[in-house]
């Protein structure tokens, strides 16, 4: 009898537990049972949900004509996970966090992901001297205004003011955050209106372009702890969304924010979601999983050709693949100051034929093809990582040529008195692209009669003391563009004579006080990066931006290599409204135009 | 045993004291800072410079040291919500004393005893989690992710769920498999284990976790249809608003995968280990006097054997804590599990000191812990055991 029981106990046991799988297992996801209709949504025809298991194979130009349907979550994977909600603080600089807080801020101007310039977010217009928003004073001060948009609110129904802008600029001065001042230190004065804002510059700048890109609503913030209260809540929204729960480790969910101010063209209440749900998955290998697990809708992984092409097999499925030439721009670079003589005591870096010689060594096809399988062109000039359309393309002048190398290695050997030219190659070892980039050097230096020698580091020396002690021979790293002439003339401190690092960032050491080079390009160049920080007028920014890109190009700093690809996936026959952006705003740049194809 | 205890605890203070310093050197000497992934924006110049002021990195490295260890060792705040915290600690106190005094001779006690008072502890802490606000004063990430102690007590709990789970899984399958393989040695089932070991033994557990993943959360559901687990996370959005039912399953379905994928090489370990075990007992004289006394071959097995064979799988499950911890830190960042081995890996990339220290720290504790609970209960379980 008591066998009996226990073989009974251990039959209901199983059946128990097989009924409770088979339940979970047919019970689906979370994600398609909160699919609600907002209040303010037009009627529209809904689709049946396809399963997992037979995705329904369309693309996202074969929405229904009716328009997008509201309701429905999406799901967007990375492989980071923000240490804080709050960009104003320690660690609200990681690009992740302007990725979620895409759904939830709202400043002057956004980046278009189809067209990659500045267009206005919450002003009626971005403001210029052409349309008056900016006038240059005769006392040498630059006033910028910015008329804010009269539907412009917060989500709890308060309207977004001049005090708002004020409260973001008082909080970004406050000694006690550890926030980037520059630029916002040079503001003299300010005039606040209910939907207005000016502020006086001291100097004329373009870099005015950039500010106030994040709005603090001060009726919420003020008074509260900043540097505590903000980093695992968010406050009232300016953008579609809501910030609305985040499970740390797992992921954040914002929900719709109803009093969203923005209409889309059609004249349809934004957003279309009710939600988006942000997954945070470590492994990149797991992200692609899930996402061919259809666990996750929207992915930005890492630009592997390996990954591109896997990913690539899934458009047959449904799948889409955006890959971009992105804004990270990877160069070759000498150093010029004493350090580089501990790297290699025998470095030539202050021969002009030398610098000149090994940039028709590089063969940046070849680089482009084995590092990117070929899915895009080298870069002939960096301003094509800011403005393709100012580009000189000056590198394009040093073909791919080791005849002419070794004459110009020749002539370095002569005016420096050497038999022979060494050089010491280095960046990080973690990165695999490197690495390759570092084999293919070796083989193209060695051909042309260079010794050449990899030494390559992790990337917290590399990045740490190496380049702050500027203790490198040759060098490889990438920066980061950004759009509009104000990124463009930003990128000149890198190479400003006048600011050596630790409180400049000339890592290079070109034309710096301890330099091996100090000549009138470097004095030019110095006083081209003065006057560019002095005027707002394209007229005469673009001709000292195009001096300086030719300074550049014919004294061989630096050789650009190549813009890193960027990548994302979507499930195009679920998930419409996707359009990659491949700088700095991400591709949650336009969030609320995003909707699901199956609700 | 309470010298004998208090001895341990002594060298396992001074064991953590050096592995802290340790640790802080390497972290130290492995080169970089945490401000260096700001140090390639131009814009950022002024902030590193406050930065560096605020998180101390201006200061020789001793004081740093000293400062972090004076933090690690102080409470931040002990706020006791009520009434009930203060009489649940009274009670256990109580419980445990009676415990302890108590004497009752039956061989069964002993080890009833020592799980008695391991439990009452576990449920008062269950008990007094949410009526006691208490943290100590580990300082904040560098990289900004806030108070360390919330941080690693916050992923604490999924590396717990998942590391119990693993565990449990280890001895419910290991330990069967091995006295199931002793007792029919050499036969093809025993082969077939053996060879199972050793490939669960020699394969690295990121292939064992990305191929369980492939295969049982991507593969199985385009073959079947059915969704049986999930590739990542530990619950799915939206489980707050699930049934009672539908949350187990989802916790199951998601559990799985990653417990099944630490729990392995336990598995094939365990089984060896106890296979080996039970070997030994099963020639030993005293159970050729059972057999030839005419006992039944279950009570043999069971009463005698199995009950011996088991002592020395304590000490091996104690010192596995270990091992199921580090698998948990690869595991964790293949599965996106929410836990302290994420945390870690995340910390290592951002050169987070406080938070990699913190993690190292708990870890040390809780080996040197394990090692000691490992002690006591061998000397719990073995009455020939005896502490000077």
């Amino acid at each position: 009898m008591t066998h009996l029981w226990r073989s009974r106990k251990v039959a209901w046991s199983a059946v128990i537990i097989v009924f409770a799988l088979i339940a979970a297992a047919c019970g689906g996801t979370a994600e398609t049972t909160t699919t609600t209709t907002a209040p303010a949504a037009p009627v529209t025809t809904t689709t049946a949900a396809p399963t997992t298991t037979e995705p329904v194979v369309t693309t996202t130009t074969t929405a229904a004509p009716t328009g997008p349907a509201y309701g429905g979550t999406v799901v967007v994977a990375d492989d980071q996970e923000p240490p804080t909600l709050n960009a104003f603080v320690p660690g609200g600089d990681n690009f992740i966090v302007s990725i979620v807080g895409q759904s939830y801020w709202a400043g002057v101007q956004e980046i278009d992901g189809f067209t990659l310039e500045l267009i206005p977010e919450l002003v009626t217009e971005l403001p210029t001297e052409s349309n008056g928003g900016v006038v240059v004073n005769d006392d040498g001060t630059m006033t910028v205004t910015y008329t804010i948009l009269d539907e412009a609110q917060w989500s709890d129904g308060v309207p977004i003011s001049g005090d708002d802008f004020q409260f973001t600029l008082d909080t970004i001065m406050d000694p006690d955050n550890a926030i980037s001042t520059t630029t916002y230190e040079d503001i003299v004065s300010t005039e606040v209106g209910p939907k207005s804002f000016t502020y006086t510059l001291s100097a004329p700048t373009v870099l005015y372009e950039f500010l106030f890109g994040n709005i603090i609503p001060k009726h919420d913030v003020e008074g509260s702890d900043f540097l505590n209260d903000w980093n695992d809540t968010m406050w009232v929204s300016a953008g579609p969304f809501i910030f609305n729960e985040w499970q740390k480790g797992e992921f954040i969910e914002v929900v719709r924010n109803d009093n969203y101010w923005k209409k889309a063209e059609n004249g349809d209440q934004l957003p279309y979601l009710d939600s988006v749900v942000f997954r945070f998955i470590p492994e990149t290998d797991s992200i692609i999983t899930a996402f061919k697990a259809r666990e996750v809708d929207v992915i930005q992984p890492p630009p592997a050709s390996e990954t591109i092409e896997e990913l690539q097999k899934l458009e047959a499925e449904g799948a889409r693949v955006e890959v971009l030439s992105g804004p990270v721009w990877e160069h070759l670079n000498f150093q010029f100051g004493p350090a580089r003589l501990i790297r290699n005591p025998d470095s030539s870096n202050e021969n002009l034929n030398y610098r000149k010689a090994v940039a028709h060594t590089i063969d940046k096809e070849l680089i482009v093809d084995e590092i990117l399988a070929g899915q895009v062109e080298p870069l002939d000039s960096f301003v094509e990582a800011f403005s393709p359309t100012l580009s000189q393309g000056s590198w394009a002048q040093y073909d791919y040529n080791p005849e002419k190398a070794m004459e110009l290695l020749e002539l370095a050997k002569a005016e420096l008195g050497k038999d022979s030219i060494s050089t010491v190659f280095s960046t990080t070892s973690n990165n695999d692209a490197r690495v390759k980039l570092s084999e293919l050097f070796d083989t193209m230096f060695s051909a042309v009669g260079i010794v050449y020698e990899n030494q390559l580091e992790e990337s917290q020396i590399f990045f740490g003391e190496t380049l702050e002690n500027g203790q490198w021979d040759l060098g490889e790293w990438a920066w980061v563009g950004a759009p509009g002439l104000s990124g463009l003339i930003g990128i000149m401190d890198i190479f400003d004579p006048n600011g050596p690092p630790p409180e400049g960032s000339n890592f290079y050491q070109w034309g710096t006080p301890t330099s091996s080079v100090i000549d009138d390009n470097t004095a030019r160049l110095a006083e081209i990066r003065t006057a560019l920080n002095q005027t707002v007028d394209p007229d005469k920014l673009i001709p000292l931006l195009q001096e300086a890109e030719t300074i550049l190009a014919d004294q061989v700093v630096i050789i650009p290599l190549y813009a890193r690809l960027v990548t994302a996936a979507v499930w195009a026959d679920t998930v419409g409204g996707f359009k990659h952006n491949p700088t700095s705003a991400g591709h949650t740049w336009n969030i609320e135009q995003w909707y699901r194809l199956d609700v | 045993m309470f010298a004998y205890i208090v001895r341990r605890l002594v060298y396992g203070v001074i064991t953590l004291f050096v592995l802290s310093a340790l640790v802080f050197m390497l972290v130290q000497f492995g080169g970089g800072s945490p401000l260096d992934r700001l140090r390639l924006n131009p814009r950022m110049v002024n902030v590193i410079q406050k930065l560096t002021v605020k998180y101390g990195l201006d200061l020789p490295l001793y004081q740093q040291y000293f400062k972090w260890l004076s933090g690690f060792v102080s409470v931040d705040r002990f706020v006791v919500l009520g009434a009930s915290a203060w009489i649940g600690f009274g009670s256990v106190v109580a419980a445990t004393a009676g415990l302890f005094f108590t004497k009752v001779k039956a061989t069964w006690f002993r080890p009833a005893r020592a799980f008695g008072v391991v439990a009452i502890w576990v449920s008062f802490f269950w008990f007094a989690k949410s009526r006691v606000d208490f943290a100590m004063d580990w300082g904040d990430s560098f990289r900004g992710d806030g108070p360390v102690w919330d941080l690693v007590f916050g992923a604490a709990g999924a590396t717990f769920r998942l590391g119990v789970t693993a565990l449990s899984l280890a001895l419910i399958i290991g330990l069967p498999l091995g006295v199931f393989q002793a007792v029919r040695q050499y036969s093809f089932f025993d082969q077939v284990g053996t060879l199972g070991s050793f490939i669960a033994f020699s394969t690295p557990i990121f292939i064992v976790a990305t191929g369980l993943q492939v295969v049982l959360a991507f593969y199985l559901e385009r073959w079947t249809g059915l969704k049986l687990f999930f590739v990542v996370g530990m619950t799915q959005v939206g489980y707050g608003d699930l049934g009672r039912l539908a949350q187990m399953g989802d916790i199951f379905r998601h559990l799985a995968l990653p417990a099944l994928s630490i729990a392995l090489i336990s598995i094939a370990g365990y089984a060896r280990f106890q296979r080996a075990a039970m070997l030994e007992v099963l020639h030993s004289d005293y159970l050729r006097t059972a057999k030839s006394k005419g006992l039944p071959r279950r009570t043999v097995l069971v009463k005698h054997a199995l009950r011996n064979a088991l002592l020395p799988i304590v000490t091996i499950v104690t010192l596995d804590v270990a091992g199921i911890i580090g698998g948990a830190i690869i595991t964790e960042s293949i599965f996106g599990w929410p836990g302290v081995g994420r945390l870690y890996i995340g910390a290592i990339n951002a050169v987070d000191y406080p938070v990699i220290m913190a993690i190292v720290m708990v870890i040390g504790m809780g080996i040197v812990f394990m090692n000691i609970v490992a002690d006591i209960l061998y000397g719990v379980l073995d009455p020939r055991v005896r502490y000077e």
